[in-house]
C-alpha cells in the first residue's frame, strides 16, 4: 500500500502503526501496542534568571495517546496546552518526567521527521508561492516522491489546485491555513501536532477548515489538536483533554463518542448540541473546581 | 467559548467556494494603476517646473548678479558648454568613487550583520561599538583619510563606505533576526540544518530589510564622495564645487550640483529596482510602510 493511502477518506484504508488494520480503537480500549504518544509525570518549569521569576507552565500530566486518535487539548489561555504540545513535538525538554512516542524517544521520532507541525498563523513563507511554500518540507528533506505525487494531491484535495501561482498575501487566512495543513502532511508524518490552527480565522472558515481537516486525517494517524473552542474541540476530536492554568494540567479527559465520519449536518444534530452541552458543563464544573 | 454556527445558504455550498475569493492580482486594475502612478509623478515635476520659473523671474527682473544666484539658464548653459570639457569627467570620478563606496558598504554591512546575527559574541562586542560609532562625525574623519590614503579615489571610497554600511547593518540585523519562531520550529522539526535554515529562512526573510537599508545607504553614498572631495582632491564634482566658488564662478557650482543630483536620484532608482527584482513578492505599499522610503 502506498504512503498516500494513508490520509484517504474513511479509516477502513488506513494502516495501523502496528500494522494492524481493523476498527479504530476508542478511547476506552487502548492496548498498550496501539499506544502512539505517551506522557508520565510530564512536567515543566520555564526558568527566567531568577528562581522566583520560574513559571510552572506543565504539572506531573500523564497522557496516552492512540495511534489512530484525535485528541484535543481545551483550556483557557496560559493552561499549558502550547507547552505540553511542545513537549510531544520536542520543541522543548519537560524539566521532570517522560515524553514516550511510538515507544521511543522523542529526539528518535524527530530524526524520523515523525511530526507534522500546524501553527496558529500559517507561518507561510511569503516568499514563496503556494506550490512552493506546499513543497518547502520536502525540498528540505530531499523528498522527491512527496514532492512530485503527495504535495499537488494534497493541494487539490484541501480546495486550492490552480492556486499554485499565488503569493501567500494573495490567499485569504483559510486557505493559507489550508496550505499550511498541506505542508505540515507533506512528508506523510506519523503525527499531526496543531497549535490552535483556526484560531486566526473567522466562525464559518473555522467550520469549514474543520470539516476539510476531518477529512484529509481520515483516522490514518494520531492528532494532537490544541483550541479554545468547546464546539471545535467536539466536533473533532475523540477525546477531549479538559486542561486548567496555573499551573497547567489536565483536569479531565471526556471521551466524545459521536459517529464518524463527521459532517456539517452533525453540527446541528441534538446529540451534538447535548454532547457540547455537556463537555461545557464540565468544563465550567472542572474549572470551579480547580 | 464556542463558536455560533451558522444555518444559511452556505450550507450548500463547497468549503472552498464559501470563502472569501483571493484578491485581484492587479491585472484588471493596470489602466487606473498606470494613470494613478502617472499622476503621482506629474505633481511633483510641476511644482519644481514652477519653482524653476519662479527662480528664472526672479533671477531677471530682480536682475541678481550672476555671482549670487545665476538663473537656470544660465546654469543650463554652463552645464551643456562645460559638460563636454571637463564635467564629464568630474561626474564620472564622483559616479566611480560613489558606487565604489556604496557597493564596498553593503557587502561589509550585510557580512557583519550575518556575524552579528549569528555569535552572542559580535552581538554584545561589536554590535554596541558600531551603534556607538555613529556619534562619530566620519565627515570629520575624511582630513585624516587623505593624510593616510592620499588624493586619489580612497580617502573618499572610505568616507563612503563609513556612511553606507550602517543603516544595511542595523536593517539586516534586524532582518536576520525576527524571524517567526514557528518557522524555526518548523525547521526544526525536519532536522534542518543551520546552512538550510540561514540559506531558504533567514536570509530572504531579510532581504525586505537588506533592501531598505540599501535604500536609505544609497542617498549617504554621494554625500559621502563629495565630502570626501572637499577636504583633499584635484577631480570630482565636490572638488568642482569648492574650486568653482572659490572662482567665484556660481554658475558652475550650480552645474555641478545639479548633476550631483542627478547623480543620486539615478542611484536612488537603480536600487529601487535592483530593490524590487530581489524581493518580487513584497508589494509596494509594504515597502512603503517599513522604509518610509
Amino acid at each position: 500500500m502506498s504512503s498516500t493511502d494513508r490520509f484517504a477518506v474513511g479509516s477502513d484504508t488506513a494502516v495501523n502503526q502496528d500494522g494492524s488494520d481493523g476498527a479504530r480503537s476508542g478511547a476506552a480500549a487502548r492496548t498498550s501496542a496501539d499506544v502512539s504518544i505517551s506522557l508520565k509525570d510530564v512536567g515543566v518549569i520555564y526558568k527566567r534568571g531568577r528562581k522566583s521569576d520560574e513559571v510552572e507552565a506543565l504539572r506531573k500530566t500523564n497522557l496516552d495517546i492512540g495511534s489512530r486518535e484525535f485528541v484535543s487539548l481545551l483550556g483557557p489561555s496560559g493552561c499549558g496546552k502550547t507547552t505540553l504540545l511542545k513537549a510531544v513535538g520536542g520543541l522543548l525538554e519537560p524539566t521532570s518526567g517522560e515524553v514516550t512516542i511510538n515507544g521511543g524517544s522523542v529526539a528518535a521520532a524527530l530524526k524520523n521527521r515523525a511530526f507534522g507541525m500546524v501553527f496558529q498563523n500559517a507561518t507561510l513563507l511569503p516568499w514563496r508561492k503556494v506550490l512552493a511554500n506546499a513543497e518547502f518540507l520536502a525540498e528540505i528533506v530531499g523528498d522527491e516522491e512527496a514532492r512530485r505525487n503527495r504535495v499537488p494531491e494534497l493541494l487539490e484535495r484541501v480546495g486550492l489546485a490552480g492556486f499554485d501561482d499565488h503569493y501567500p498575501h494573495e490567499l485569504s487566512g483559510g486557505m493559507q491555513q489550508r496550505v499550511g495543513i498541506v505542508r505540515a502532511l507533506s512528508l506523510d508524518p506519523d503525527i499531526l501536532l496543531m497549535d490552535e490552527p483556526f484560531a486566526a480565522v473567522d466562525a464559518l472558515t473555522r467550520d469549514q477548515l474543520g470539516e476539510m481537516l476531518l477529512d484529509i486525517w481520515g483516522g490514518g494517524r494520531p492528532v494532537v489538536f490544541v483550541t479554545h473552542s468547546i464546539e471545535e474541540s467536539v466536533f473533532l476530536s475523540d477525546r477531549v483533554v479538559v486542561m486548567s492554568a496555573r499551573p497547567g494540567r489536565v483536569l479531565q479527559e471526556v471521551p466524545i463518542e459521536l459517529p464518524r465520519p463527521r459532517d456539517r449536518e452533525m453540527r446541528d444534530s441534538a446529540e451534538f448540541a447535548a454532547v457540547r452541552r455537556e463537555l461545557r458543563e464540565i468544563v465550567d464544573r472542572a474549572q470551579a473546581g480547580a | 467559548m464556542s463558536t455560533v454556527h451558522e444555518t444559511g445558504e452556505l450550507q450548500a455550498s463547497t468549503p472552498a467556494a464559501a470563502e472569501p475569493p483571493p484578491r485581484p492580482r492587479g491585472r484588471g486594475l493596470t489602466l487606473s494603476k498606470v494613470g494613478r502612478k502617472a499622476v503621482d509623478a506629474a505633481l511633483p515635476m510641476s511644482l519644481l517646473a514652477a519653482l524653476i520659473i519662479g527662480w528664472e523671474v526672479f533671477a531677471r527682473v530682480a536682475e541678481v548678479r550672476e555671482f549670487l544666484l545665476p538663473a537656470p539658464s544660465v546654469i543650463w548653459t554652463e552645464l551643456v558648454v562645460m559638460w563636454p570639457v571637463s564635467l564629464r569627467w568630474h561626474a564620472w570620478v564622483t559616479f566611480q568613487e560613489a558606487a565604489a563606496g556604496f557597493v564596498l558598504g553593503c557587502v561589509l554591512g550585510f557580512v557583519l550583520a550575518v556575524g552579528i546575527a549569528y555569535s552572542k559574541f559580535l552581538e554584545r562586542t561589536i554590535y554596541p561599538l558600531i551603534v556607538a560609532s555613529q556619534a562619530v562625525p566620519k565627515i570629520a574623519l575624511a582630513p585624516l583619510f587623505v593624510v593616510w590614503l592620499g588624493f586619489g579615489m580612497e580617502p573618499k571610497i572610505l568616507v563612503t563606505v563609513l556612511l553606507v554600511f550602517f543603516p544595511i547593518v542595523v536593517t539586516t540585523v534586524q532582518g536576520l533576526m525576527s524571524v517567526d519562531p514557528n518557522l524555526l520550529q518548523l525547521m526544526q522539526s525536519v532536522s534542518a540544518n543551520s546552512w538550510q535554515v540561514f540559506r531558504k529562512v533567514r536570509l530572504p526573510h531579510a532581504l525586505p530589510y537588506l533592501v531598505s537599508g540599501m535604500k536609505i545607504g544609497v542617498t549617504l553614498a554621494v554625500v559621502g564622495a563629495v565630502v570626501g572631495e572637499w577636504v583633499g582632491a584635484n577631480e570630482g564634482l565636490g572638488y568642482q564645487v569648492v574650486y568653482a566658488q572659490s572662482q567665484l564662478q556660481t554658475p558652475r557650482v550650480f552645474a555641478a550640483i545639479a548633476l550631483l543630483v542627478a547623480m543620486g536620484v539615478l542611484f536612488f532608482s537603480a536600487v529601487s529596482i535592483l530593490g524590487k527584482l530581489m524581493t518580487p513578492w513584497t508589494r509596494e505599499d509594504e515597502t512603503r510602510i517599513n522604509t518610509g522610503l
